[in-house]
């Protein structure tokens, strides 16, 4: 086993990470930018060292500067996280040529599934059933593209081949769009991952996104464990994910986990990754792609299975036989989790910035909350204003809906807006209820969060009390926040965005 | 004290008044809401949270005070809360004519300008894009209208809150 980790990322997967490690008894290295110098993944890590920079440009990007502080140090190997580098099979093998062992798929395997395009190419020659598409160029012309979109016919997706995260993706009902839409999506491909190729496949309607876990050691063994339902995104990024998915049947499971260890298989892949499928309304059931890391979402899985994901990644990146067969994973009860962003619902998700006064995560019986930050974090714009995932298990998916419920009333967070509210209008809908999933939910059902104009009796009592405070805290000498609370897009005869 | 509260975004002001009880235990309030009035405890577990009693019903609160403005956490919801200065109505009270403008909704790049000045634009049409955490957003004003002065550029970055455009005054045609 590794005596020292770096863990290449930041917010709440860093200090997820670190917490493993150190119940490992490895020493768990953090890195930092300058905005993060007193974050949460700071504190919680053993040993903490700083990337230059402010942006990502120049700091969690940069495989350059985490490869030097990890050689200066003695680190062993890198724990990517989610983002970043996590994905960069050049990084991966920097690491690799560098004798520090990078806690993730070997770069072979990250280059086959990393271009979307190259994935389907290979995956569909294994007999992994596709969404049907056209993966040509684009400078083909404007007559090929045309022709092309019609054979597959509207709506239709325009995705980026090295996408994820739902940058660089559009939807296309009508062919007037196509164009442009191929335009944009090719432009936020190139910014957000510096290769600007699209491709387009059918859109399935009313599908569900149904991901299965899937884990390889380099002994040739790989498995699954089990899937997770993500069907509930907002611009494609998801925002519930739930395991079990309430559309499989132990026969569609069954044949959706072979599916999957069959792709894992096809490329070589070792170490923990996600094969993403949509489901349609008939249960027929598409390659979406391979997520080459630990997802977000992984801690789902882990309350199930009862697994620790970091763990195993660890083992199987030392060389260690995988610490589970097939036969021996069961999937217990069902967890459910939502993720806390600083963002404004009732104001078109803007992000939230500013610093977060009040933090208090819900603590209770299977309830997990992994958090990015705590009091006295400031929420900036510089990355992904995630500010903690929120996970509950329960016996059957009412049990932990509820449960879920119960901890989102109880997690307070002032000093920001999060969308708090927001998940619990959302998980509260007879719809998602019901379990009656797909991936255009929030579309069809735009969650209204009521708006309170006579508020109880109570809330006019805590303002007084505020009032009282802070003129008490003020006379004491004690600094308070000068942030103005106004956005913008309160003035008068502003408009905001969208 | 009687203090001037508004929810945020609300029309009317609420007169609040909170007065400890005197002679009666130390957390023992009289609360008065406009003509209404009530009897609460509220037992602090900190500056800025603790507990309010009213007759039997619990409720947890957290509060944060920023300036003019109160962040209330109650039992799972945030009340924003404005305080009215004495002799103001309302923050919105001071508007006069107003020109209208585009304001850049969040920190960020300006990836391309769709209008010129002098352009006539539709409702939800996009004038301006913006790429923020990487994300592309289409800006657009929910009514037709004209184009004043651009007053961004393209690959620069601006702050929230940056003047991207304005609108011309309307014509009256009327």
């Amino acid at each position: 086993m590794f005596s020292k980790v770096l863990i290449a990322n930041r917010g709440e997967i860093a200090v997820r990470v670190a917490t493993t490690l150190q119940q490992m008894g490895v020493v768990s290295v953090a890195v930092y930018s300058e905005p993060d110098k007193s974050a949460l993944h700071v504190r919680s890590a053993d040993e903490a060292y700083p990337l230059e920079g402010r942006t990502s440009a120049e700091t969690y990007l940069r495989g350059d500067k985490i490869l030097d502080i990890a050689k200066l140090h003695g680190v062993d190997a890198i724990h990517p996280g989610y983002g970043f580098l996590s994905e960069n099979a050049t990084f991966a093998q920097q690491c690799a040529d560098a004798g520090v062992t990078f806690i993730g798929p070997p770069p072979s395997a990250m280059k086959a599934v990393g271009n979307k395009v190259n994935a389907k190419n290979t995956l569909g020659a294994a007999g992994v059933p596709l969404v049907p598409g056209w993966v040509g160029a684009m400078d083909r012309g404007e007559k090929e593209i045309l022709d092309q979109a019609r054979k597959v016919g509207y709506p239709l997706m325009v995705k980026a081949a090295a996408g994820g995260g739902g940058k660089g993706m559009r939807l296309v009902t009508a062919e007037s769009e196509l164009l442009s839409a191929i335009e944009t999506a090719a432009r936020e491909a190139g910014s957000a991952f510096g290769d600007s190729r699209v491709f387009f496949e059918r859109y399935i309607q009313h599908a569900r996104h149904v991901e299965v876990q899937v884990f390889g050691d380099q002994h040739g063994q790989a498995v699954h464990l089990f899937e997770r339902e993500c069907s509930i995104q907002r611009r494609h990024q998801k925002i519930v994910e739930e395991s079990p998915s309430p559309a499989l049947t132990p026969e569609l499971r069954r044949r959706m986990g072979e599916a999957a260890v069959r792709t894992a298989k096809a490329v070589g892949y070792t170490n923990a990754g996600t094969v993403e499928f949509l489901v349609d309304e008939s249960g027929q059931f598409y390659f979406l792609e391979v997520n080459a890391r630990l997802q977000v979402e992984h801690p789902v899985t882990e309350l199930v299975t009862g697994h620790d994901l970091v763990r195993a990644q660890l083992l199987v990146a030392a060389g260690e036989r995988l610490p589970f067969s097939q036969e021996d994973l069961t999937q217990t009860g069902h967890a459910m989790e939502v993720r806390v962003y600083a963002e404004d619902a009732q104001r078109g998700f803007l992000p939230s910035i500013g610093r977060i006064e009040h933090y208090v995560p819900p603590v209770g019986p299977n309830i997990r909350v992994d958090s990015g930050v705590a009091e006295g974090s400031e929420v900036s714009i510089h990355y992904d204003p995630m500010l903690a995932k929120l996970v509950a298990w329960g016996r059957n998916r009412e049990e932990s809906r509820q449960r879920l419920d119960w901890a989102l009333r109880r997690f307070v967070v002032l000093g920001v807006t999060t969308n708090i509210e927001f998940l619990r209008e959302l998980i509260n809908h007879d719809e998602f209820r019901a379990g009656r999933l797909y991936t255009r939910f929030l579309e069809d059902h735009p969650i209204e969060i009521p708006a309170i104009t006579e508020p109880p009796m109570e809330v006019w009592a805590a303002a007084a009390m505020a009032t009282r405070s802070s003129a008490h805290r003020q006379s004491g000498g004690v600094a308070t926040s000068s942030m103005v609370t106004t956005g913008p897009w309160q003035q008068a005869g502003a408009w905001r965005a969208w | 004290m009687k203090i001037q509260l508004r929810v945020k975004g609300a029309e009317q002001t609420t007169a609040v008044e909170l007065r400890r009880v005197s002679g009666g235990e130390h957390h023992e309030y009289q609360l008065g809401v406009d003509e209404k009035n009530i009897e609460l405890c509220i037992e602090e577990d900190g500056s800025n949270s603790g507990w309010i009693r009213s007759h039997g019903k619990l409720s947890r609160y957290h509060v944060l005070r920023r300036d003019k403005s109160i962040q209330v956490w109650l039992d799972g919801r945030v009340h924003t809360i404005d305080v009215v200065e004495p002799g103001r109505r309302g923050a919105d009270a001071h508007a006069g004519p107003v020109s209208e403008t585009l304001l850049a909704p969040m920190p960020g790049n300006v990836l391309q300008i769709k209008v010129k000045p002098g352009d006539s634009f539709e409702a939800h049409q996009p004038l301006v894009i913006m790429e923020s955490m990487k994300m592309e957003m289409s800006l657009s004003i929910p009514h037709a209208g004209r184009v004043g002065e651009i007053r961004c550029e393209v690959g620069k970055m601006v702050d929230m809150g940056t003047v991207l455009l304005t609108v011309a005054p309307a014509e009256s045609d009327d």
